[in-house]
């Protein structure tokens, strides 16, 4: 049921999304081995046919108590097989990536390829592959996944050249007398999401980009931590409060000059 | 060419650490006071992308976009270093791209091959080094001699 005293979630007709990502982080899978890469390869092959092993992410670890957070806690230790597979469809534009302790989909903008498919059909196929990945498990007779962490991910790219004030609202313009424009900037900063454990991160830094030499800034938000349970519904509940502080973020973050060019839509 | 002995065999008991993400597309964020020339490079580099057959006068294969790609990676790691001379890029027949710095003396070329390993001369004054470098070194490496040449 709609909260009445929340106002619409925005929507960016033309958004400058470049990536998104959405996953989960798990305990190992007892028992999990390299063969069955394979074999979910076979399982994946109709919608994702090439396929590629990277090295495994490490565990990173959203942590909620008392001391504040400073970096994420990250670490890696685990018997698994040290592998991470890359399951790509055959537009290049969306991608499995599948290791002992975590699974994860992304799209990223292509050439070609269709635009941001929106976050509630982005996160239907997230949740459909995820089943289908649990059945899998549950085939081979292992014990189910227990998901820990939930992530997601936007990766916004701005083309240079648009004085930083007139894009962001936490870049202020600088006195006239003495400063120019900034040039360049790097910026993070994090925040914890109240009524779930999660915290969101935003980093803003240039970024060349390898595909095609295009120097941007990336401008980036991450919603990570953990759900309330293990269920598919407990998962999807997390992402809707971890996609709903990123859109807001966004929108808070940047100014009504660029939600104009962006096509905003909603409060 | 002691030096420079010096320099690559610091390197090879170096171990790049991977860059980590679940971020797919491929982008590298240089530091905060990348060199001035950076930009000129990277636009260099994304011109060879409209070459054509016969480019070279030949029938000699245009670079791929594998190559482009590490180029670019090379761009922006040795602009890092604080050399402000700008490379010459250039495409060569083959299909790979060369990079390199004259500088006091000092000559370095770096050759991206098309089959992504990357070749490297260093000639300090009577001194010559060649050598092929392996792909995991590549990008470090080429770092490290931009750096030699500032020496």
């Amino acid at each position: 049921m709609p909260d009445a005293a929340k106002p619409a979630l925005p929507t960016f007709d033309v958004p400058p999304v470049n990536e998104v990502a959405i996953g989960v982080d798990f305990a190992p899978i007892q028992g999990w081995n390299v063969t069955h890469y394979g074999l979910l390869y076979k399982h994946f092959i109709e919608r994702y046919p090439n396929v590629l092993a990277q090295p495994p992410l490490p565990a990173q670890m959203e942590t909620f108590g008392e001391k504040p957070p400073g970096f994420p806690l990250s670490f890696s230790f685990s018997t698994a097989p040290d592998t991470r597979c890359w399951f790509i469809d055959s537009t290049d534009g969306q991608l499995l990536q599948v290791q002992s302790d975590k699974f994860l989909r992304n799209w990223r903008k292509r050439d070609g390829s269709r635009e941001y498919p929106r976050y509630k059909v982005f996160r239907r196929e997230f949740m459909a592959d995820w089943k289908r990945f649990l059945d899998f498990v549950k085939g081979l007779g292992l014990p189910p996944p227990q998901p820990r962490q939930c992530e997601i991910l936007y990766i916004n790219h701005l083309e240079l050249g648009v004085p930083l004030p007139d894009m962001f609202t936490f870049v202020k313009a600088p006195p006239r007398d003495f400063l120019p424009e900034p040039e360049s900037a790097n910026f993070a900063v994090s925040y914890r999401i109240p009524g779930i454990l999660a915290r969101l991160h935003v980093v803003l830094n240039r970024a060349v980009r390898i595909q095609d030499g295009a120097e941007v800034l990336q401008f980036s938000l991450t919603a990570r931590g953990q759900p309330a349970g293990t269920t598919p519904d407990n998962l999807m509940e997390w992402f809707d409060v971890g996609h709903e502080w990123i859109i807001r973020a966004f929108d808070d973050l940047t100014t009504t000059q660029m939600h104009r060019l962006w096509q905003k839509r909603g409060t | 060419m002691t030096q420079l002995a010096r320099t690559t065999g610091d390197l090879d008991r170096r171990r790049p650490v991977p860059d980590l993400s679940l971020q797919w597309e491929e982008v590298v964020v240089p530091g905060s006071d990348p060199a001035p020339w950076m930009s000129d490079a990277l636009r260099a580099v994304n011109a060879f992308e409209e070459l054509g057959p016969g480019w070279d006068g030949g029938d000699g294969p245009v670079p791929s976009t594998e190559v482009l790609q590490l180029a670019r990676r090379i761009v922006v790691e040795t602009a890092q270093v604080q050399i402000g001379q700008a490379p010459h890029i250039g495409p060569v027949p083959g299909g790979g791209v060369q990079i390199e710095w004259h500088l006091g003396g000092r000559d370095l070329e770096l050759e991206i091959l098309p089959d992504l390993s990357l070749g490297l001369l260093a000639i300090d004054g009577e001194r010559v080094f060649a050598q092929e470098v392996s792909i995991v070194e590549r990008v470090p490496k080429a770092r490290a001699l931009v750096e030699w040449l500032t020496r």
